[in-house]
């Protein structure tokens, strides 16, 4: 795994001030007035689960998308503890985020770090205005926790790249207008090289869209097909052939965010509710709350060492370990805890708590497995 | 001293005490040169305001120190004797700050039945595992009764007192102390309504943990990097590896729960971290002696220096059963509306 390159000048530059009391403030306040009137009903996994284009809209008519953006690209260069302020709560009250939660939080940054002036212009605004929605079309078949051994292949044709191959498990393709999506350029001595970053449109001939149900019955899952998909070259992202170490520190921003804590947040909530009166499960509740406490404080740190222009690709691996982690054992503190049983077509808390179970397993899965990153963090300091 | 110094403090603290360590080892522990050298650096007064006779320095420069107690396994009474100062000066009794080594009684161990007698106090019944007292020139008493801010001060060698005693799992003195009715002048209590004082103990408590923690990976991943089995260093093999990696992870939990209990230090906050410190400091020291096998229970290795404490510290002062109740009561009785805001503070 290597270092993450410096933050560009311009991410870095001084940021403005933010009271992020008061910012807090104004997303409760947006937030439980939305929950109020039913403008969304609050889920768990909701940066998963959620999609709603509607609500996502309102955030970026309220500025609070692409915060820590420069401002010449609709960005306000909000420090990175703003958004935090404003994704934590977000996750907390478990709101419809999906939408623009893939271009808010890892394209977005990929873009800024090494997208083209032009690709710049072309994406950043549009995402902080949340006109644009992005899948990630990273796994294959036969390429999950080893990435690179994908074998979608981009092949040098007139005006770009002639696209074919078949990504798999790229929730919402069926929704997003763009993807962003790795593929193999060349074939060298290491299985590393070659690979190549492209941002490409969901609507362009030859792809094709088949939706993968999940155990829940939950369509956000999908099969996506490129067959001879032409990618003009002004589409590729960053550096051709270079994509493996442009993702690597892509997957550090998706690693070490607070939704790697909150997922099942809503669900404890019941659960403190429903135990009172049940002193057998105050120890278990006590310490999950003291673990919760110890898990944000590591979130919070990523989020001050961003904004310091450092690298915490092994820091956000840790909390993504420890983190998710911490989210199943919520789930399944609450299934012993809450009063009701999970019924998938329950109504409250019951349909809650059966969408939590069987999203649970993929809380360790997704970005990175558990056995993945403790490969990886054991690579980074072996001794 | 300032915030500054508490990184020099860290660095500091490593090597005296790495110097200290083979006296410091000695068995049965005793407070020899090794005490005298910790109290010409004025360790035991940092953290003590230098207007109330201390040595100055903040919160951060004693946890630093404490954790440097636990990085090093060090068996000296720097802890307790901080805590006794820093309630002695906030009472006014820089007297006290004068002694050798004082110490205070655990409430959490004792039964002391305290009687007015006009001015005079007497006092009856039993502080159990008292750190240190078999070597302290003053025992310091906080009065159950009093809300926690008024103490009492006596020396430890009256005849009214009876010291037996004991050691902890690391072999840190934790003595019985009888008092048959001592009786202490109106001379010898005071008031100190420093409300962070509560808290201390338990925040000193997590750094010394942090330490401990800290230095159990240290030891294992040097271990298990050197040590060939099956003609390869262990850190080859994946699974082990990948344990190695898991305990840095707790390492890093365990300071950020440090660290969030150290900026907002309530009562609460201070139980959360020791709890989840505790959990972290139990999963490092079983997952140590497995990667080390045989040998890392052998007496003339170093490993249970730090698995001891990793042991013994979590359920001294409070038992750990009892916080995660009291955390788990405290949630629910606040209930899901402030949840979320006491996670935060």
């Amino acid at each position: 795994m290597t270092a993450m390159s410096p933050v560009p000048p311009a991410a870095q530059a001084g940021r403005a001030h933010v009271d992020l009391g008061r910012l807090r403030r104004e997303v409760q306040a947006f937030l439980t007035d939305a929950r109020t009137t039913g403008a969304f009903t609050p889920t768990v996994d909701c940066w998963l689960r959620g999609f709603d284009p509607r609500f996502s809209r309102e955030l970026a008519a309220r500025g609070w998308l692409g915060v820590t953006w420069p401002e010449r690209f609709g960005g306000r260069n909000w420090p990175n503890a703003a958004r935090f302020v404003i994704t934590e709560e977000l996750l907390r009250f478990g709101a419809p985020i999906t939408a623009h939660w893939m271009g808010d939080r890892q394209i977005g940054p990929s873009v800024l770090r090494y997208g083209t002036p032009e690709l710049q212009h072309e994406f950043l605004p549009r995402i902080v205005a949340s006109e644009v929605t992005f899948c990630i079309c990273m796994s294959e078949p036969n390429a999950g926790s080893d990435l690179a051994a994908l074998t979608t292949r981009a092949e040098p044709a007139d005006g770009g790249w002639l696209l074919n191959g078949t990504k798999i498990w790229t929730s919402h393709a069926q929704h997003a207008s763009h993807g962003y999506l790795l593929a193999r350029t060349s074939r060298g001595e290491k299985r590393h090289d070659g690979l190549t970053e492209f941002i490409i449109d969901m609507d362009w001939p030859g792809i094709t869209v088949t939706p993968v149900a999940d155990m829940s019955g939950g369509r956000h899952f999908n099969e996506v097909v490129f067959s001879n998909v032409l990618v003009p070259a002004s589409r590729v992202l960053g550096e051709v052939g270079n994509g493996w170490r442009q993702v690597t520190e892509q997957l550090s921003f998706e690693r070490g965010g607070p939704e790697r804590v909150l997922t099942a947040y809503p669900l404890l909530e019941h659960a403190v509710t429903q135990v009172a009166g049940k002193p057998h499960l105050y120890p278990e509740l006590g310490e999950l709350i003291a673990r919760l406490r110890t898990l944000r404080r590591m979130a919070l740190s990523l989020t001050d060492a961003l904004d310091r222009g450092e690298a915490p690709v092994q820091q956000a691996a840790a909390l993504k370990v420890v983190g998710t982690e911490f989210e199943q054992r919520v789930v399944d503190f609450a299934a012993r805890a809450l009063d009701v049983e999970a019924d998938p077509l329950g109504d409250g808390v019951a349909g809650l708590l059966a969408g939590a179970i069987t999203a649970s397993p993929g809380f360790t899965i997704r970005g990175g497995s558990t056995g993945v990153l403790l490969s990886i963090l054991a690579k980074g300091r072996n001794r | 001293m300032t915030t500054e110094t508490a990184q020099m403090l860290r660095s500091l603290a490593d090597d005296v005490f790495g110097s200290l360590a083979a006296e410091l080892r000695s068995d049965p522990p005793g407070l020899g040169k090794p005490w005298d050298t910790i109290r010409e650096l004025e360790w035991p007064a940092v953290g003590v305001p230098e207007s109330l006779g201390g040595a100055g320095g903040d919160l951060e420069d004693v946890l630093a120190l404490a954790e440097g107690v636990g990085r090093n396994a060090v068996n000296v009474p720097l802890l307790p004797a901080h805590s006794a100062y820093a309630v002695a000066a906030g009472g006014g009794r820089t007297d006290l700050l004068d002694k050798r080594l004082a110490v205070e009684t655990q409430p959490r161990w004792s039964s002391l039945r305290v009687e007015e007698l006009g001015r005079r106090l007497r006092i009856s019944g039993t502080a159990r595992r008292t750190a240190w007292a078999r070597h302290a020139d003053a025992l310091l008493i906080r009065v159950p009764e009093a809300a926690g801010s008024r103490w009492i001060a006596c020396d430890p060698r009256d005849p009214a007192i009876t010291i037996t005693p004991g050691l902890n799992l690391a072999g840190e003195p934790r003595d019985d102390v009888l008092f048959d009715n001592l009786v202490v002048g109106a001379a010898n209590r005071w008031e100190c309504a420093d409300g962070s004082l509560a808290t201390r103990g338990t925040l000193l408590g997590c750094a010394a943990l942090v330490g401990a923690i800290d230095a159990t990976v240290s030891l294992t991943a040097r271990y298990v990097s050197d040590r060939e089995q099956f003609g390869r260093p262990l850190m080859a093999l994946q699974s082990v590896a990948q344990a190695v990696a898991l305990m840095r992870c707790q390492l890093s939990a365990a300071r950020a729960a440090a660290e969030a209990a150290r900026q907002a230090p309530t009562v609460v906050n201070c139980l959360a971290a020791h709890v989840d410190i505790a959990g972290c400091a139990g999963r490092v020291a079983r997952s140590a002696h497995d990667l080390h096998g045989a040998m890392g229970v052998a007496g003339e290795y170093g490993l249970h220096l730090f698995t001891k404490r990793l042991w013994a510290w979590p359920e001294e002062g409070i038992r750990q059963a009892d916080a995660r109740v009291e955390l788990g009561r405290h949630a629910a009785e606040r209930g899901a509306e402030k949840l979320w805001a006491d996670v935060i503070a």
